[in-house]
């Protein structure tokens, strides 16, 4: 590299971008990604900015890198959840791409066709109450697993393309299927995958899944 | 990913219909540095190919290095690149010769002739004007290291352009240098309509007029930016037609894996640049003893992990290229 420069292009459009960076552009994915999307697209970023990342190092001075992370956190920290991201789109995202694109609003969408058959916990109404329960919750019973991940809109098929864990495993989790469940070591594993998918910390949820706790 | 499909048209193994011969797809295969497995992912794509019925032939670019021939496990090859010089209207399907595996031909380049490491202009642009000429399904361009205009040239010559990296700083740097050359090449070539390439030589000689010296690829689009945003994107949408496609070599665990991705970003936010992650290749110690016994590695080799991902990426290429 000839020499390090001041300010990288991306940067410089997102400046001048009214006066709020687009957070979609940040996490480069599209304004209707899936909730799946959208985590990894942060895993990746993060990756691509750590300490000692072979892929940064060259093409930014460590001034840009801090401030791409802490966009890249700020972005996430509005996207993750779906009443922050609701209202941020309100506000940000063109009038007339909602116009031509109906179902941009997937969140809405989805909750009318979605069947009734796990509802989330009783009480719960809107998003925010949501993820207030999901931060409070200490136990994650395989059921409230579930509820979460949909709520999420995220499909077990999803997870089993990224994990490549097989769909009846992710099943025996939620389901609490003990008599299913592999060895523990993958058992743990497969849960981590599973919780970090979803959006929620692996350790929390490894150490709180009941039927774990039998298991030997 | 899916899995394996390879075989497309089971009906059709080998050649097309003759109604109107139609062009073949150009696929280049190139990365800044040199020794990251260009010539060896050339050959093993044109094989993979070549095992689903579709003609190739591969055409070794790297003049003055060749060994496209020694991966394939040929030796001394009569017909060259060279002799394409010694008559004006030498035909460029003369060139070709067999390999021994069925359905896979080859153009070598190696040569003894000192100056075909130097082609000249004239030289380089008969060449790409005849590529098109070739008789087969698909052409695999493999080229030489480093970012000389001839090498770009070629890449920017394909219909889908392969950037291999290894796992490691050197590689990585260089792809980054290999890939902003071919971004610069092509803003100056005449891929680029003319009054585009007008606007981009106003601006990048604007300190002729008093403004400010562009010295790189982010200056440029930082400058273009505050003149005008739809041409930036007009120009970024250019050069995201060339359709890099990275490929991630000699891997060894998952972290080396997600450097694709990150690779991806980290283009997607300096350049403001998609290019597309097509896949990787674990690292394989039995592939310096196939090399050493000159045997093309996925005949020999057909049933290892890294046959079958070099199989997965000469699909996934193929596909690429037909969009």
């Amino acid at each position: 590299m000839s020499r390090k420069r001041k300010k990288s292009a991306a940067v410089i459009s997102l400046d001048t971008a009214k006066d709020k960076p687009n957070y979609y552009e940040i996490l480069q994915i599209e304004p209707d990604a899936r909730q799946a999307e959208i985590i990894r697209a942060y895993r990746r970023a993060k990756e691509t900015y750590k300490q000692n990342s072979l892929t940064a190092y060259s093409l930014f001075s460590d001034e840009e890198i801090e401030k791409s992370l802490a966009l890249i956190d700020e972005a996430y920290q509005v996207l993750e959840y779906p009443e922050k991201r609701r209202l941020y789109d309100q506000v940000h995202l063109p009038a007339q791409e909602e116009e031509t694109t109906p179902p941009a609003n997937e969140d809405t969408d989805d909750k009318d066709e979605a069947p009734p058959s796990s509802p989330p916990p009783a009480s719960i109404q809107t998003d925010a109450e949501f993820e207030r329960f999901v931060a409070e919750t200490r136990e994650f019973s395989g059921a409230a697993l579930k509820s979460i991940r949909e709520h999420r809109h995220i499909s077990l098929e999803d997870i089993a393309a990224q994990t490549k864990i097989c769909k009846s495993n992710l099943n025996a989790i939620e389901e609490e299927q003990s008599a299913l469940f592999p060895p523990k070591v993958f058992m743990v594993s497969f849960l981590r995958q599973y919780a970090a998918l979803i959006g929620l910390e692996p350790q929390k949820v490894v150490d709180s899944y009941p039927p774990l706790k039998d298991l030997e | 990913m899916n899995t394996l499909k390879l075989v497309d048209s089971p009906e059709q193994p080998g050649h097309l219909p003759e109604e109107g011969r139609r062009p073949p797809k150009i696929l280049a295969v190139g990365g800044g540095k040199g020794g990251v497995g260009k010539s060896f992912i050339a050959a093993n794509m044109g094989i993979a190919l070549a095992k689903t019925g579709k003609r190739v032939v591969l055409v070794d670019l790297d003049l003055g290095g060749s060994n496209l021939h020694t991966c394939l496990g040929l030796g001394h090859i009569n017909t060259t690149m060279s002799d394409f010089f010694t008559a004006p209207r030498y035909p460029i399907n003369d060139l070709i010769v067999d390999t021994n595996i069925p359905h896979l031909s080859l153009i070598s380049g190696a040569s003894n002739t000192l100056d075909i490491a130097n082609l000249q202009h004239f030289q380089k642009t008969k060449i790409i004007r005849n590529l098109p000429k070739i008789e087969t399904d698909y052409v695999i361009l493999d080229l030489g290291a480093g970012t000389a205009y001839n090498t770009l040239d070629f890449f920017l010559a394909a219909d889908c352009g392969m950037v291999t990296v290894t796992p490691e700083p050197a590689s990585i740097e260089n792809s980054y240098r290999f890939i902003k050359s071919v971004f610069m090449r092509k803003l100056r070539s005449n891929q680029i309509s003319s009054e585009l390439r007008e606007v981009i030589h106003q601006i990048m000689m604007q300190h002729h007029a008093g403004g400010r010296r562009l010295k790189t690829l982010a200056d440029f689009f930082e400058e273009t930016e505050k003149a005008d945003p739809l041409t930036a994107a007009w120009i970024r949408s250019e050069l995201e037609n060339i359709r890099i496609q990275l490929v991630v070599n000699q891997v060894l665990d998952s972290g080396d894996i997600e450097i694709g991705h990150s690779f991806k970003v980290a283009c997607k936010t300096y350049f403001g640049i998609g290019i597309d992650y097509a896949g990787y290749l674990h690292h394989d110690p039995t592939v310096l003893q196939t090399l050493r016994n000159k045997k093309p590695f996925l005949l020999e080799n057909p049933k290892s992990r890294l046959s079958i991902s070099l199989e997965r990426i000469a699909h996934t290429m193929s596909e690429r290229v037909v969009k």
